[in-house]
Parts: structure tokens; sequence; C-alpha cells
């Protein structure tokens, strides 16, 4: 009877102390501060790879179309607007997409790549979110990682031709999922626990953080079904500029 | 609010009422960045507290920045850090170990005063680099930042995409805050269910919205001479002796601290 009632007032507590923050699930960026030199080094190397390629494919597309910069420009402003929105949520806590599966399957994962450091470095600087040093670490996790995965994950559920709804959900879903367990991987290999290692320290961040980043995830994959919608409905020609929908009329 | 661009919130519009804006721009991005990695790599309590304050007194006292306005953007990060620091202090064991500990079912959460003071440690390091990082940005207007960007040679193609990105940024806002408010108007968020579709609605027709605008852009840059350079006006400001002093006075200052609390064992 005891160990019940304990139990439950944990679980209370736990669940008072989710309302009374004043929370804001971001895609959880990493803040300023929170590496050490070693790793600000170590994840902008890794980035560093990507952004070559993105920096190519971009300068390709420019110099073969002109008017392809206004392009990637709104595309990037998009990726911005679209995770600085506020979306609707049960709790009442203030939570935000990420927008990078949706941009990854529009526009291509290499080119988000870039656009994505840029989303990142004018959420640092319009929003206060995410830093100047863990630029690198937030550019794998959330430029990178996740629109990589979630591309992969589009193209192969259209190769088995699985429905196109489910693909996009799937797609923005696991894209998601993954920029979070990136992140907590991350902060695992900084944060290491003194009787585990990292894997004991990982699980532990993605403990904690599961509350508000998976069903993020799942709302994510629902608005990012609506969108694509949405986009199909009404806007197919602008949707064969970018290439996402094959078709010559336009 | 001063932060507000038609209802949705930016801090970029301190920069343009702070004190410290007739300041050079490379020099600030430049000295910011060096005391960021200086903070991470002392890692040590005094220089974290005394790098707090400095930017304090450099955001607030000198820049004119308001008490209230600088706390609240200082805990921006309070959820990121609430719950990075609840995963770094407790751990999670089956059995019984750790100084502090709960049970909760068949496992135990634990810790200990070594860990503890360890993320208390870590919060000051993370809200001194914080409020460099905020420092920077209070008192420089983004265009600057891009600008110092470029003569520290990055790229140009993606000087421009900035550029571009910025300006697009605040267009596609208006147009949301547009939608959003007809969208209200018409009970679209009435309930969790519509919101949801209502969001998803309006997130597609801002892409479509922003891929018309991108090519009216387009023109209007074309009429206007673009041959794939982008050119911006700026203001010429120059470096100032007495700035280049209180920098390296208050970075000495940082060596200083650490040396003399080498011994400290806190």
């Amino acid at each position: 009877m005891r160990k019940q009632e304990k139990i439950l007032m944990t679980l209370a507590i736990m669940f008072a102390f989710s309302f009374a923050l004043p929370f804001t699930a971001n895609a959880m960026h990493i803040m300023e501060g929170y590496l050490p030199v070693g790793h600000v080094i170590a994840w902008s190397l890794i980035s560093l790879p990507f952004l070559i390629a993105g920096y190519m494919s971009i300068k390709k597309t420019v110099a073969k179309d002109r008017k392809a910069i206004t392009l990637l420009a709104m595309s990037g402003a998009f990726v911005f607007v679209l995770s600085s929105l506020k979306i609707p949520s049960v709790t009442g806590s203030c939570s935000h997409m990420t927008g990078t599966g949706l941009a990854a399957i529009l526009f291509r994962p290499s080119a988000v790549s870039i656009l994505g450091i840029i989303v990142l470095i004018f959420q640092a600087l319009l929003l206060a979110h995410g830093g100047f040093t863990t630029l690198g670490a937030n550019t794998f996790s959330m430029a990178i990682a996740g629109p990589f995965v979630s591309f992969i994950v589009y193209k192969i559920c259209k190769k088995t031709k699985v429905n196109d709804n489910v693909s996009i959900f799937l797609a923005a879903f696991i894209g998601d999922l993954l920029t979070y367990v990136v992140t907590a991987f991350q902060l695992a290999f900084a944060y290491p626990m003194k009787d585990g290692g990292v894997m004991a320290s990982a699980g532990k961040f993605l403990l904690v953080f599961a509350p508000t980043q998976v069903p993020l995830a799942i709302i994510e994959g629902m608005l990012t079904v609506i969108i694509v919608i949405g986009l199909k409905t009404y806007a197919q020609p602008e949707l064969k500029e970018i290439g996402f929908i094959e078709g010559g009329n336009n | 609010m001063a932060h507000q661009h038609g209802g949705y919130f930016s801090i970029d519009l301190y920069a343009f009422k702070s004190k410290l804006k007739s300041i050079n721009p490379e020099f600030k991005l430049i000295s910011a960045l060096l005391t960021l990695i200086l903070t991470i790599i002392f890692n040590n309590i005094f220089v974290s507290v005394y790098v707090l304050f400095l930017m304090f007194f450099i955001s607030v006292n000198i820049g004119g920045m308001d008490f209230k306005e600088y706390i609240s953007i200082l805990l921006t990060p309070l959820s990121f850090i609430v719950l990075a620091s609840i995963g770094i202090a407790l751990g999670i064991s089956a059995e019984y170990m750790g100084e502090f500990h709960i049970k909760v079912g068949f496992f135990y959460i634990y810790t200990s005063k070594d860990q503890l003071i360890e993320t208390a440690k870590l919060i000051i390091k993370v809200l001194a680099c914080v409020s460099v990082m905020q420092g920077l940005i209070l008192s420089t207007m983004p265009y600057e930042i891009i600008n110092a960007l470029r003569k520290l040679h990055v790229p140009k193609l993606i000087i421009e995409l900035m550029n571009l990105i910025y300006r697009f940024i605040f267009i596609l806002i208006e147009s949301y805050s547009n939608m959003k408010n007809s969208a209200m108007s018409r009970m679209g968020y009435h309930n969790f269910k519509t919101s949801i579709s209502t969001f998803g609605n309006i997130a597609s027709n801002i892409l479509v919205v922003s891929l018309k605008k991108a090519n009216a852009y387009y023109t209007a840059m074309e009429a206007r001479c673009f041959d794939g350079d982008l050119n911006f006006l700026e203001d010429k400001k120059i470096l100032n002796k007495n700035h280049i002093l209180f920098v390296f006075i208050s970075i000495l200052f940082m060596f200083v601290i650490w040396l003399f609390t080498l011994g400290f064992n806190i």
C-alpha cells in the first residue's frame, strides 16, 4: 500500500512539474556552452563534408538557373518560419516543428544541409535558440542526420509502393525522432556516466526528453502529411518547379 | 512590446536601440567568440560567474538594455537547461546506490553531492555562455553579423542566401500572421483537431505564397540589373582603441581569475 502511494506521489509530482514550468518544447537545440571544446571541434568537422557537398550542389543549381537563388532563399525562410511557429498542443505547452523532414522531402537533403545551418544561425540570432559553439553539433543532428534519414525513408517507402501519406508520415516522424536520438547521444558523449558510460547516459537523456519529443515527432509527422496534401491540392505547378512532382506541363 | 514583428517574437530589434550598436561589428563578433571559447576551455566556476556579471554590465549598464527584458531573454533556454540538468544530475539504477536516492517502483533514481555540484557549475557556465551570445546579438544587427562573416571569407553564395533569407523571413511571418488571424476569426482553432488541420493548411499555404513571392522577387531583382551579385550598403564603423583596450583587459581578467583559482577545490 505504502509503495503504491509513493509511486502515485512521484508520478503526481512529475506530472505537476511538467505543467508548472513554462515549457517550450523546442526541437532540442543544444544550448550554448553545453559542449566541451573537443566536442565542438569534432562535431564541426563531422558536419563539414556534408556542408561542402551541400554547397557544391547548391552552387551547381544556381549556376544552371540563376532564378534558383530566390527559390532556395525562400525555402530557407520557409523552414525557419515553420520551425518558429507554435504548433497546437494538448497540454498548453509551447512546441515547434523542426520542419527538416518536410524540407528534405521537398528540396533534397544536400540542399537542406546548407539551408539548415543558415536557419540554425538565424534561430540563434533572432530567437536565442541554440548557439555558436554548438552550431556544429546542432547542424549534424538537425540539418544532416534528420533530413538524410527522412529522405532515405521516403525513398524506400516510394520504392516499396507504400501509400503516399504513410510514407510522408514515416519520413517526417522517423527523421524527427532520429534528430532527438542523435542529440541525446551528443549530450551523452559529452556527459558520460561514471558507472555505465556513454550508453547509460544516452538512455537517461532519451528518457528525460522523451515526454516532450515523442509526441512532438508524431505531431510533426501528421502536420507534414497535411501540409503535403495541401500542397498537392493547391500547388501543383510550384511542386513541379521545385522538382517534387515530375511532369513537364507547367 | 519592443521585440515584435507584427505579433511575432524576435530579438533583433533590441540591437537597433542598443547604445553599443556603433561599435565595429567584426570586432564584436571576434571578441564574443573568443570570450565564449575561453569560458568553455577554462570551465572554471569563478570565470563563469565573472563572465556572467561582465556581460550583464556590458548589456544592461553600458548598452542600456532593460533589466527585466535582459533576464527574460537570458532564461529562454530554461526548459532545455532543466531537462538536460535532470539528465546529467540524476541516475537510474536497479540497485541501491548514490548518496541520495528515491525508490520508484523497482528501480532507484539516485544522485550524489559531486554530481549536483557538477551540474550547478555547468548551469552557471551555460548561462555565462548564453549571456555572451546575447551580448553580441542584442547589440549587433543580423545584417552586420552577415557582413562580418563575409569579411571572414565565408563563401559568397552563402552570404547572399543569408541576406535573402533574413529578408524573406519577415515577409513570410507577415503572411503567416494574416492567415492566422483570418483562420482564427473563422473558428479555425476551436479544438485540437481543427487546430492541427488549420496549422497544416496554413503551413502549406505559406509555401505556396513563398514560392510565388520568390518569383516576384527575382523579377524585381532582375529589373534592377541583378546579374548574380547582391550588393548591400553598409555603415562604416571604425574600430576604437578604447574598445580594444576594454576587451583586452576583460579577457585578461579571465586569465587572472583562472590562475588565482586553480588551487581551489570546487
